[in-house]
């Protein structure tokens, strides 16, 4: 499905505030998505969705008090980071044994080399070699889209603000609570994920 | 001199135009000689860029319940 666009905070902030539901609905359809990828990344899966309401309910009621010293994306990812790292306070370990930024890290890249440090099997060339042209195919679509599904959610999160949302580094960083120097680790291994799923679907 | 493995290691920080100058160099003089990294680099931009054009079909919908539910709040909060 084509996501509608949503209008700039400058127009979509007053009609908010006017009560335009339409507005509303177009603002929950855009960012939940990328609020659960946020969510996921700090407490794992299992009660993301929760976090992600109890944060929309958050930022309803403060949305009069949003002081616009960043895009309304940035302050309602934060709300949700917020939302998520306090309830991973109070909870502690109880919720899940996972640590999503342990088990990304620990993870090495799909590339093989040998021992001399020389591809071991060599990239070929690909038959879709434009991003039209990928992502007017069905199933390349569709096979990038189950790759990011794949990716640990830690890595999901920061390719999917990065690349997908085009959000700076900083701003990622602060909000996933990680250091920069694991974030651009985090985003390589990711691309390169992702990079193996396409060729391996451009082999077949 | 760089291997592919390095190559292929920086890829992202070299697309991103993040390396210091002179292993952007060492870069640029692999790749001048080597077509399997080219090709490699090549990819993993077009993977980026597609990644980009994938905000046009990205959806994770919140539920109908949910939607609805979020609709009463702000209703609740908004309708004077």
């Amino acid at each position: 499905m084509v996501q509608h666009d949503l209008p700039d905070d400058d127009t979509l902030i007053p009609l908010l505030l006017a009560n335009d539901e339409q507005a509303f609905i177009q603002l929950v359809n855009a960012y939940h998505g990328i609020m659960k990828h946020v969510a996921r990344a700090i407490i794992g899966d299992s009660i993301a969705e929760e976090v992600v309401q109890e944060a929309w309910m958050a930022a309803i009621k403060a949305l009069p008090k949003f002081e616009r010293r960043s895009s309304l994306k940035t302050w309602i990812l934060r709300i949700v980071s917020n939302s998520a790292k306090s309830r991973l306070r109070h909870e502690a370990r109880s919720i899940s044994s996972e640590d999503p930024l342990r088990d990304a890290l620990a993870q090495s890249g799909p590339e093989q080399f040998n021992s001399n440090g020389s591809w071991y099997s060599n990239p070929i060339a690909w038959h879709a070699d434009t991003p039209d042209a990928l992502l007017s195919s069905d199933e390349l679509r569709k096979c990038i889209n189950n790759a990011l599904n794949e990716l640990p959610p830690v890595q999901q999160a920061v390719i999917t603000l990065r690349d997908t949302q085009g959000m700076d580094m900083e701003t990622i960083c602060n909000i996933l609570d990680i250091s920069e120097s694991n974030s651009r680790v985090l985003l390589h291994r990711a691309r390169a994920f992702i990079r193996n799923a396409i060729d391996k679907q451009q082999r077949i | 001199m760089l291997h592919c493995k390095d190559v292929a290691e920086k890829a992202s920080a070299y697309i991103d135009n993040e390396l210091p100058i002179r292993t952007r160099l060492s870069m640029k003089m692999h790749l001048f000689i080597c077509y399997k990294c080219q090709r490699y680099i090549k990819q993993l931009k077009i993977t980026i860029l597609s990644l980009a054009g994938l905000q046009n079909y990205q959806t994770d919908l919140p539920s109908e319940s949910v939607s609805k539910e979020l609709l009463d709040a702000f209703r609740k909060k908004y309708n004077t």
